[in-house]
């Protein structure tokens, strides 16, 4: 497939950089030159290469140009601004590194124990019948406390099912 | 500067690697200057930069074409410089390796900014379409400046679609008119593989260019 699609002879590919080094204006040795005459393939390509030249030298500066004086201070500057900002590399000093580590660490911790502490202080989300049954099913005697006695049947009567 | 060089240590040197490769730049004056860069002499630093920046600044602007972009990228560039300058491993011209990282981080540039949105064939605009179908009559009917710039945005968004490599070797030809014996010198690479590699770079230039301009079928015509 590759090869079907390059059409160009060797003969031209050959002398192909020297010619287009000058802009075409180069002229082409006579061998060269005959065999583009009568191969259409390799003149369409030639012509093309000329073409993108022409095109690519279009990104060459219109003179040699410099930046404004001060220009290597600034460059350090940049430098040293670059080697200041990145996080990444204060995480990879050896001190800020520790430092870092350790915190994050101790975050985790404390992270942790709060998530627990929380989870078992937790109070129940809705006290249902069955519930305050389940906690009542060996209740301290009846009565010792009226107020809670009265509940207990309460709760009995209208959880009763026959 | 000798309190500079303690707050930035340059990386280490690339000598051991240098050992591996065929064509060694060490020998020569801008190897040894290298050497000393590599070695944390910020006066040498001082030298590559000095020596580099009207070819880096230049090669920048006459991509982008505007001056402050020209100064943040240069600066960029020789900060890469700086900090990528132990690995540099005298394979090639220090110009080569510098020239390779300017190219990149136009590229770079272009890509952050999205104007490299336009390389899409999608986004060709008509008048690239004019360009690329070679019409004569239509570049001719453009005023000068509006036909230089939509050639630079095409000679762009073309070389966007090459490999790195290929993109600064046709550069370093087409741009700069380095011949292939001074590319060869400068890259380490034979001359006969610089002629393939620059010629399959030409060939996928012309097929991405035909295929835009066969994707959007009314440019031919217009």
């Amino acid at each position: 497939m590759h090869l079907r699609e390059e059409k160009m002879h060797r003969l031209v590919r050959e002398r192909l950089e020297e010619h287009l080094q000058g802009g075409g204006e180069r002229p082409l040795p006579r061998e060269v030159e005959a065999h583009r005459a009568g191969c259409a393939a390799c003149r369409q390509e030639l012509n093309g290469f000329l073409e993108q030249g022409q095109l690519l030298r279009a990104l060459r500066a219109p003179e040699e140009m410099a930046p404004a004086p001060g220009f290597y201070a600034r460059v350090l500057e940049r430098i040293e601004a670059g080697q200041g900002t990145s996080i990444w590399s204060a995480l990879l000093e050896p001190v800020f590194g520790r430092l870092a580590i350790g915190s994050l660490a101790a975050l985790v911790l404390l992270a942790s124990f709060l998530v627990l502490t929380e989870r078992d202080n937790a109070p129940p989300l809705e006290a249902t019948a069955a519930s305050i049954i389940a906690v009542e099913d060996h209740p301290p005697g009846l009565g010792q406390d009226p107020q809670r006695d009265r509940d207990t049947v309460l709760v009995t009567l209208a959880t009763f099912q026959e | 500067m000798s309190s500079l060089s303690a707050v930035l240590p340059l990386p280490a040197s690339g000598r051991q690697i240098a050992a591996k490769t065929s064509v060694d730049y060490r020998n020569t004056a801008e190897g040894l200057l290298v050497e000393r860069a590599q070695a944390g002499d910020q006066m040498a630093f001082r030298e590559i930069v000095e020596g580099y920046q009207a070819k880096v600044f230049s090669i920048i602007y006459g991509i982008l074409r505007n001056r402050n972009d020209a100064e943040d990228i240069a600066q960029q560039v020789f900060m890469k410089v700086y900090l990528s300058l132990g690995s540099f491993d005298f394979r090639s011209s220090l110009l080569t390796w510098i020239y390779k990282i300017t190219v990149n981080e136009c590229y770079d540039y272009l890509r952050k900014k999205k104007v490299r949105k336009l390389v899409y064939e999608s986004d060709f605009s008509e008048e690239d379409a004019r360009w690329m179908a070679t019409s004569e009559a239509a570049r001719d009917q453009r005023p000068p400046a509006d036909t230089a710039l939509a050639r630079r945005d095409l000679a762009l968004k073309l070389l966007a679609r090459l490999p790195k490599e290929e993109r600064s070797l046709l550069l370093l030809k087409e741009v700069e008119g380095h011949s292939v014996e001074e590319l060869a010198g400068m890259t380490g690479i034979n001359q006969n593989t610089i002629k393939v590699k620059l010629f399959r770079a030409r060939q996928k230039l012309l097929k991405v260019a035909q295929r835009m301009s066969r994707t959007r079928p009314g440019w031919a015509s217009t």
